[in-house]
């Protein structure tokens, strides 16, 4: 029995410092992996436009390893694919782009380890990414010091100027979501919506914006509910807010089979009841793979404004175009990406180069932060999601201008989806 | 009141799950005094040898043979990991070596996954399909598993009663010592007890294939659960898990039911810390003094 306790306590001890380590639950996942550097040449294919002179090199900040790694696979992608194109077209300022890798592992620890690296040996001169809040907020103090521009890709709302001085968001934000959603509620003229989504950082962040927008629109949130990140059975949350009655579901998951999961509990209650979902609901793979296409009735999405298309117009060439040369680039990563994902990687190398570029070469935080926050608006003839702007309020590239309501199932090449309202 | 008995049958029905992972937990722990940390991924990679093999056109006979497979895989591969655990506890005089190894296979597990199949979760096809319940559907999965774990049960209670492997095995819990000096092949049989674990969770992970989350992270998750029904109900004593399983499924069903999905891991640790405050042993774990 003394060995029995000895063992259970250990035991216990164990694995709640595993439960520690590896973290459970929300789109912040950490996990165990070796810091694993690369640098990329971006290479000139002997175009009139051959880049020369000392290299600009950009960190790329991902997980290349651990939980998030599929993100980090999207993301070194995007930045390997746009260092090609940008030495192609003549690099940034005539200059060639140089990539510098540094695996985050998804970890601040690790992030900030990779970031010191980025910043005292490879002496980088911008940097895009990281990828997950955390490690961003983690990391920014020292790109901050240090005073180099960066691009993340995170959706925190923590990411203020005041934090984030020099650094600028390719993702789009949680509250710029439900911003789209209420409108779409209203605009679908319900006058009370249930809410659910996981219980991680971003998505308590929704469900605050939520309450306070679905308020000011007079619509009434009749419950909310939240799921583990391991859960499969969401009819427990479906059963409460079936209860109050909702005329509509406003879903906010954060994987494609989290997105299934929800609707999956829709079917099997025989809860018949409209669902505006989010960003997740563009991951149609997994969903349908986890509910049915069928389950897709009375669903929409929300995905970026360069991933839809309306019937009449088609896909956008530019995105086509995008399409194409990621896939020729590496056919294997491109048939299991997220290119709208990709995009977002592709196009904070795109910003770079225009932020210099507009700025007689400078390549100082303070001098292209100021432009950028001055009015520019970014990708209007370059990269794939156009008309990005910021301002010293607001550093976030992506607002709800750069959002469209989808029908998820209706996909052409490349995810892009058919928008729901086409006039 | 519907409402409620929709959740409790769910609830059986993943907790029937987290019985099997008990049940695992039981079988190595009575022969070795080993807790092995890995139950929970091995749960994930039975359920992986489903997502690797099922489709939709699998018959249902085709459908029991794979299960049956999963079980003799995931058999030999916690075999393989018991000869791994044990070696290094068969010269040492420090007897903690097990912590290192089982938590160390349950990360390259993690690792493994992420290199076979990706960081997503992988899905099942649905060979069961859905039974009408109080005007819901419910997936007949959760019926396969508790079927599963009801007969897992019966047939290791059997085994451990009536065969000789099974007796000796029980004679090892009881006092592993005076068992090897009658001369048991207590090491041969250690293994076994591994495999035994493989077994139910390679079954377990690929009957319930359709209500686990399948992805590189989700070990940790059925590790936890599995431990706590074991924990609950009462550490070696497969009848207490049996119970366990379900009581801890329901309870955190009906937390996300009433609470939200936010508090079930905080209920079923709740449920945990209640059960050893009242009888620390467990609903049905015995005292384990024995007088001379």
């Amino acid at each position: 029995m003394y060995r029995a306790k000895s063992v259970l306590r250990t035991t216990v001890i164990a694995v709640a410092l595993l439960a520690t380590m590896v973290g459970c639950g929300d789109d912040d996942d950490e996990g165990a992996g070796t810091t694993d550097d690369t640098s990329t040449d971006g290479g000139a294919d002997g175009s009139s436009e051959e880049p020369s002179g000392e290299d600009l090199v950009i960190g790329v900040l991902a997980p290349v390893t651990g939980g998030g790694a599929g993100i980090g696979e999207q993301a070194q992608l995007g930045a390997e694919f746009a260092a090609e194109k940008l030495n192609e077209d003549g690099g940034i300022d005539g200059r060639p782009v140089r990539l510098a890798i540094a695996d985050t592992q998804g970890d601040p620890t690790a992030g900030v380890s990779a970031a010191r690296r980025l910043l005292t040996q490879e002496d980088i001169d911008f940097a895009v990414g990281p990828a997950y809040s955390q490690v961003t907020l983690a990391t920014l103090p020292l790109f901050t010091d240090a005073g180099v521009l960066t691009v993340n890709v995170t959706g925190s709302e923590d990411l203020t100027p005041e934090e984030a001085p020099n650094s600028f968001s390719m993702l789009v934000n949680a509250r710029a979501q439900i911003e789209r959603l209420v409108e779409e509620a209203e605009s679908q003229g319900h006058s009370s919506v249930a809410f659910i989504s996981d219980n991680g950082t971003q998505a308590q962040t929704a469900l605050a914006a939520a309450e306070e927008l679905l308020d000011e629109a007079g619509i009434e949130l009749t419950g909310s509910q939240q799921y583990a990140y391991d859960s499969t059975d969401m009819s427990p949350q479906m059963l409460d807010l079936r209860g109050g009655e909702p005329d509509a579901l406003i879903a906010f998951p954060s994987t494609g089979d989290h997105a299934g999961y929800i609707l999956e509990a829709r079917e099997q209650l025989n809860w018949d009841i409209p669902v505006i979902g989010g960003y997740g609901y563009t991951l149609t793979g997994p969903a349908i793979e986890v509910a049915g296409e069928d389950a897709f009735e009375n669903v929409t999405g929300l995905n970026y404004a360069s991933f839809s298309y309306c019937e009449e117009d088609g896909m956008d060439p530019a995105v086509e175009e995008f399409i194409a040369g990621v896939e020729e680039f590496d056919s294997t990563v491109a048939a299991r990406a997220d290119l709208n994902y990709v995009s977002l990687w592709y196009d904070a190398l795109h910003i770079i180069k225009q932020a210099v570029e507009a700025n007689d070469g400078a390549t100082d935080a303070e001098t292209l932060t100021e432009w950028v926050e001055g009015g520019a608006t970014l990708n209007e003839e370059v990269g794939v999601n156009r008309g990005l702007t910021a301002s010293a309020e607001d550093h976030f590239l992506i607002g709800t201008e750069q959002l469209a309501v989808v029908h998820p199932t209706r996909v052409l090449e490349g995810g892009v989806q058919q928008r729901v309202h086409c006039d | 009141m519907e409402e409620v008995l929709i959740i409790t049958m769910r609830g059986i029905g993943i907790g029937a799950v987290y019985s099997l992972i008990a049940y695992a937990f039981n079988a190595v722990f009575n022969a070795t005094a080993v807790l092995n940390l890995a139950q929970g991924h091995l749960l994930v990679l039975g359920g992986l040898v489903g997502a690797e093999f099922v489709t939709a056109d699998t018959s249902f006979l085709g459908w029991l043979v794979l299960a049956v497979v999963a079980g003799v895989l995931l058999a030999v591969f916690a075999a393989a990991q018991g000869v791994i655990t044990l070696a290094p506890l068969r010269s040492a005089s420090e007897q903690w070596s097990w912590l290192v190894t089982t938590l160390a296979v349950s990360v390259i597990i993690d690792a493994l996954i992420l290199r076979w199949r990706g960081p997503s979760a992988a899905v099942v096809p649905d060979i069961l399909g859905l039974v009408d319940v109080l005007g819901t559907r419910m997936p007949r999965t959760y019926i396969a598993t508790l079927v599963l774990s009801v007969a897992a049960f019966a047939g290791l209670a059997t085994f451990y009663r009536r065969s000789r492997t099974g007796l000796a095995l029980s004679a090892m819990a009881q006092d592993f010592d005076a068992a090897r000096a009658t001369g048991i092949a207590v090491g041969r049989l250690q293994i076994v007890a591994f495999a035994i674990s493989g077994a139910l969770l390679g079954m377990g992970g690929f009957v319930g294939a359709r209500a686990l989350s399948l992805t590189p992270v989700s070990g940790l998750h059925y590790l936890v659960s599995g431990f706590i029904a074991c924990v609950v109900g009462g550490l070696g004593n497969d009848r207490g898990a049996l119970i366990a399983g379900p009581l801890v499924g329901v309870v955190t069903m009906l937390a996300a039911y009433e609470f939200g999905g936010q508090w079930q891991t905080v209920a079923a640790l709740t449920v945990l810390i209640a059960v050893l405050m009242v009888r620390p042993r467990g609903l049905l774990g015995s005292s384990s003094m024995r007088a001379v």
